[in-house]
């Protein structure tokens, strides 16, 4: 029957008893360099058990992998590698520790410098990292009602700081804090996983919004 | 772009997999059932995330079939209102143009949304191409090229079989106006703005130009009237 084919919708087991409930339609937030990370946790995870598997001449005992989901992985996994995101290239992106330092960093110096952005253009700016201010216009909802030029350029200057800019690029004029260098992957991430260790949340800092506090992915 | 997604349901775990460490059996059998697909009204999952809670298995009469309640969370696709996201265009028709991000293809950016009412289309050997005259300059969409685009619109078909009686002549294969099948998840997206479309027109020398023609008047009030609207 044509109505069935479409592979897209969510198909139970047996149609007419699907009775799953979503307790929570999303109230969390998660960054683009959250998934890519947690993409390649999974894959790695998988391949690691796999290969485990192997040498205890499991394989074909415990079935494969369902197809749906590696296909998801990948996809995703593509598009993370594009070049046109903020970590391609970009020494200041090492590891998740990080990722969250330099979330908060972006929201301390806007804080710092009076420069009031919502919690959805903060998660803008950490996902699409813009240069330039038509970029940041398009983030910035009536930007140049709530910031002159000048903050404006403020803004953009927090963000290279932060975020890097253009290093990739051969620039020289960024610069590399020793502390942001100092940082190495953590080789308990990857373990992590096993566990369903849930992936750290964009800190709330203050103020109501979309994204919810860290603690709360502790729960479980 | 992705949130978290809390969901309960009853995992059934076979026989045949008994042999599977139990959180194996959950994750796969989640992940058979979520990943890339589409829940209605809430997204595109990607996967299992993290488990919350699993009751004890419950056998049933006769398959030997063990049911799990469980609650857990997914990682799933879904860009708020206003999001700016990144995609490359896939192709162009005479209502507007195809957006696609890899994993996700349903993205329309209708004729309606994009630069300015001078909008004008091009056939070039037989396909089409959207071009923005601005002024003296023409600012192209070009298949494959990168873009940034806004999200202005979510717009949910529930296709599951108990959920709609469907015609009997409904076709799956037809298509709507903007020229793609019925799609359980599209997404409506706009290139208007001041630094959206292809990543090209904001660098270099014609950025300036652009910039000029982007915030001409005729431009900004068509902007203004289809927000409202959306």
């Amino acid at each position: 029957m044509s109505r069935i084919s479409n592979p897209r919708y969510v198909q139970g087991l047996n149609e007419a008893n699907d009775h799953f409930i979503i307790t929570d339609p999303g109230s969390v937030m998660l960054s683009n360099h959250d998934v890519m990370n947690w993409v390649q946790e999974q894959k790695a995870h998988a391949r690691q058990v796999d290969e485990q598997e192997e040498r205890e001449g499991l394989t074909g005992v415990v079935s494969g992998r369902p197809a749906n989901w590696l296909h998801a992985l990948d996809k995703v996994e593509e598009y993370m590698n594009r070049d046109f995101h903020p970590w391609h290239n970009n020494p200041k992106y090492t590891g998740r520790k990080d990722r969250n330092k330099m979330y908060r960093d972006l929201m301390v110096a806007l804080d710092d410098a009076d420069l009031e952005l919502v919690k959805t253009e903060l998660l803008m700016l950490f996902n699409t990292r813009p240069l330039t201010l038509p970029v940041l216009g398009t983030i910035v909802e009536e930007m140049d009602s709530r910031f002159d030029e000048e903050e404006q350029l403020q803004i953009l200057e927090i963000v290279k700081n932060v975020l890097g800019g253009g290093e990739e690029d051969g620039d020289t004029d960024a610069v590399a804090d020793g502390e942001d260098t100092a940082a190495v992957a953590d080789g308990e991430d990857t373990a992590a996983v096993a566990d369903g260790e849930d992936m750290d949340a964009v800190a709330d800092g203050e103020g109501a919004g979309p994204v919810a506090k860290e603690e709360t992915m502790h729960e479980a | 772009m992705y949130t978290l997604v809390t969901v309960a349901d009853v995992v059934e775990i076979h026989p045949r997999d008994f042999h599977k460490p139990s959180k194996r059996a959950i994750e796969d059998w989640i992940n058979t059932k979520y990943a890339d697909k589409v829940i209605h009204k809430v997204g595109l999952c990607v996967g299992f995330h993290s488990l919350i809670s699993a009751s004890e298995g419950l056998i049933g009469h006769g398959t030997g079939i063990v049911n799990v309640n469980v609650d857990f969370r997914l990682i799933v696709f879904r860009p708020f209102k206003g999001e700016i996201i990144r995609g490359t265009i896939s192709s162009s028709n005479e209502s507007g143009i195809h957006m696609s991000m890899g994993f996700f293809e349903d993205i329309v950016a209708p004729a309606a949304l994009l630069f300015g009412p001078s909008q004008t289309e091009l056939e070039e050997g037989g396909s089409r191409t959207w071009v923005w005259k601005a002024d003296e300059n023409d600012f192209y969409f070009d298949r494959t090229e990168k873009c940034l685009m806004r999200v202005e619109q979510e717009t949910w078909t529930d296709l599951s079989p108990q959920m709609k009686k469907l015609d009997e002549d409904f076709d799956m294969e037809a298509r709507d106006a903007a020229g793609l099948r019925s799609c359980p998840y599209r997404l409506t997206v706009s290139m208007a703005l001041t630094g959206l479309g292809p990543d090209l027109w904001w660098l270099g020398e014609q950025a300036e130009a652009a910039e000029e023609a982007a915030k001409a008047p005729e431009n900004v009030e068509e902007t203004n009237e289809v927000e409202m609207a959306a």
